[in-house]
């Protein structure tokens, strides 16, 4: 048995990720007078998908943007099946959020680096870094705190917290062997686990590279970090619902074209069509000598890493993501609060249909998003635990927590983390499983993944905390790799980025609804409709 | 090698280790310079690159995955 050390923390609010969404949460929730923890993978602002983040939206009445346009617009494109309320609260918040960053200075470039300064200097605030939760805890419905573990020593950690927020983004597959990233939907798996409800899993998304270099994220970027955070105030393009184009992978699949396919339709960002593409407000692009960003070194450096768009694309390079905004937890009302007390997601995370199952045509509702809700949750997690006390954890929870969390590390014989991990990518990249889909071939892969889920996973070995933070990884992909497949057969029709090569058409009569998973009282995932009119009752007065 | 670190320039302070998302990068206790402890995990994403305040990563777009095999 591994020796461990553990320490212990309490506060008033648990914010687990660190990149956009959780930086917002912190800052808000601390205005707010709370003491806040926040926890991350890795490290502040450099975490998930924020610091690749490109431009973000902003919705201004000063420029004659109209509410009731943009939601039609945004209705339109995304077949009928986004949330409303959850685009209110980004018009409500865009322009503010974006104030702020500038006064920060983080719509610069490297703007990392000005998240985690911010965060650090606030005496409310605590961070913690390269610590991976894998365990949250619930009480008589109540949220109580998690437990995680160091990537540098063994040594678990106990948090107790009066409300916890996710910020843990979402995830995807990749094809085999690519490196996953850090992204490997941790808070859905964690949440769903005491009873969250999921949703938004039949959507998916997904991202082609250069076929010479596959493994080059970089490449695929058009030099973000020069950029910073720009503004966009375009807003929802008319008639620009960015379907998932499987016109040619349609005709791929059933034999009549090679596989070399297009890419989807659409404007290229930084194409002619300025809609978009590069920012028509704020940073325009331009280089300047002078490179604000990480402390420089004495030799100072002229060059910085240059990105760019691969010359000739192929798709399928990202696979099994869903679109933004679509998947995560299924909100309870609408302002960030799921079905468990106390806790809140926000970003990718959460499943707010900010843009529908389809993107909309424009960027920055993304990263903007994520500042937006996160902000949101920020404040009404801390004003939810005023005058509340806090609920202890128990020793006993928190001891086979801490058991079955080092548990790879202390097997004689398993299975390594990484190899379980290319068998997952193996079941679910190829192009006719999630993105054409089809009965059987769900069914095919379910049978695997189940396969996998009760033979592999209790059986899954660490060499050290590296391996260990890997092997909780696989689990939750996993147990995503299960709702995305389930969700998928249970959607009998196609919308947005959901194709079902046996029910082609959309069915507006059966299906304008969100599919909503959950665990049964036996461990089993059940599956749900709620009727996305019904929105409407989650608005809280 | 797709990522690599310049000894000559690093001076173990261990800001790529804590810009890496991926935990691909450790400082060797005893060289005292960082380390590409977990390539396979590398996302190539220039993260720490961009991070490091003495130049001492480089990142090139070639990466030789982890071969996988054993079926039975």
């Amino acid at each position: 048995m591994v020796a461990y050390t553990k320490k212990e923390y309490i506060t008033d609010i648990l914010i687990i990720g660190g990149g956009i969404a959780a930086f917002f949460a912190a800052l808000r929730a601390s205005k707010s007078g709370m003491k806040v923890v926040v926890i991350d993978k890795g490290s502040i602002g450099r975490s998930g998908q924020t610091p690749f983040a490109s431009a973000m939206a902003i919705f201004d009445k000063e420029l004659g943007h109209k509410k009731d346009e943009w939601q039609r617009i945004m209705e339109e494109n995304s077949k009928k099946l986004n949330n409303p309320a959850y685009l209110d609260m980004f018009m409500n918040y865009s322009k503010d959020i974006y104030s702020e960053l500038e006064k920060f200075g983080a719509t610069k470039i490297g703007f990392g680096s000005v998240f985690r300064d911010k965060l650090l200097k606030d005496k409310n605030i605590k961070i913690i870094e390269r610590t991976m939760i894998t365990t949250l805890f619930k009480d008589g419905g109540i949220v109580t705190g998690a437990v995680g573990f160091k990537l540098d020593k063994n040594e678990a950690l106990v948090v107790n917290a009066k409300s916890v927020i996710l910020c843990t983004g979402a995830g995807g597959f990749k094809p085999n062997g690519f490196q996953v990233s850090s992204l490997t939907f941790d808070g859905d798996a964690m949440a769903y686990r005491i009873g969250a409800k999921i949703s938004g899993k039949e959507f998916v998304d997904t991202h082609d590279n250069d076929p010479d270099s596959p493994a080059y994220c970089w490449g695929q970027w058009q030099g973000m970090w020069e950029m910073g955070l720009p503004k966009l105030t375009q807003g929802p393009m008319e008639g620009g619902g960015q379907a998932l184009d499987l016109t040619g992978a349609l005709e791929a699949h059933k034999g009549l074209i090679p596989i070399d396919m297009p890419r989807p339709e659409g404007p290229p960002p930084g194409g002619e069509d300025k809609k978009q593409g590069p920012p028509n407000g704020g940073g325009n692009g331009e280089k300047t000598g002078d490179h604000q960003g990480p402390p420089r070194g004495e030799d100072g450096k002229s060059e910085r890493p240059k990105g760019g768009r691969p010359d000739h694309p192929v798709g399928g390079a990202s696979a099994g993501l869903s679109v933004h905004k679509a998947e995560g937890l299924f909100p309870s009302d609408d302002k960030c609060a799921t079905n468990i007390k106390g806790l809140y997601a926000a970003g990718d995370c959460l499943s707010s249909m900010l843009v529908g199952p389809i993107y909309n045509g424009v960027g920055g509702f993304s990263v903007m998003g994520s500042a937006v809700q996160g902000a949101v949750a920020g404040e009404v997690s801390a004003k939810y635990i005023k005058n509340k006390s806090l609920n202890n954890i128990s020793e006993a929870k928190i001891t086979t927590s801490i058991t079955d969390m080092f548990k790879p590390l202390n097997i004689d014989k398993g299975y390594s983390p990484g190899w379980v991990e290319h068998l997952i990518q193996g079941v679910l990249t190829p192009y006719y499983v999630l993105y054409i889909k089809d009965k059987d071939r769900l069914e095919s892969a379910l049978t695997m993944v189940k396969f996998y889920r009760e033979h592999f996973v209790p059986k899954l070995k660490a060499e050290d905390l590296h391996d260990l933070r890997k092997a909780h990884e696989v689990k939750n992909m996993l147990l995503n790799a299960e709702m995305k497949l389930r969700s998928s057969l249970f959607r009998t029709e196609s919308r947005g980025n959901h194709y079902r090569e046996d029910y082609p058409e959309m069915d507006d009569k059966n299906w304008l609804v969100w599919v909503v998973i959950s665990q049964n009282s036996n461990g089993e995932m059940e599956l749900e409709k709620f009727n996305r009119n019904d929105y409407k009752k989650m608005i809280k007065s | 090698m797709s990522i690599k670190v310049i000894n000559e320039k690093c001076v173990g302070c261990g800001e790529c280790v804590l810009a890496c998302p991926c935990d691909v990068l450790r400082v060797d206790t005893e060289t005292n310079f960082a380390v590409v402890k977990y390539p396979y995990d590398c996302q190539l994403c220039n993260l720490c690159v961009y991070y490091c305040p003495y130049d001492a990563l480089e990142l090139t777009a070639e990466k030789n995955g982890k071969l996988v095999l054993s079926w039975s």
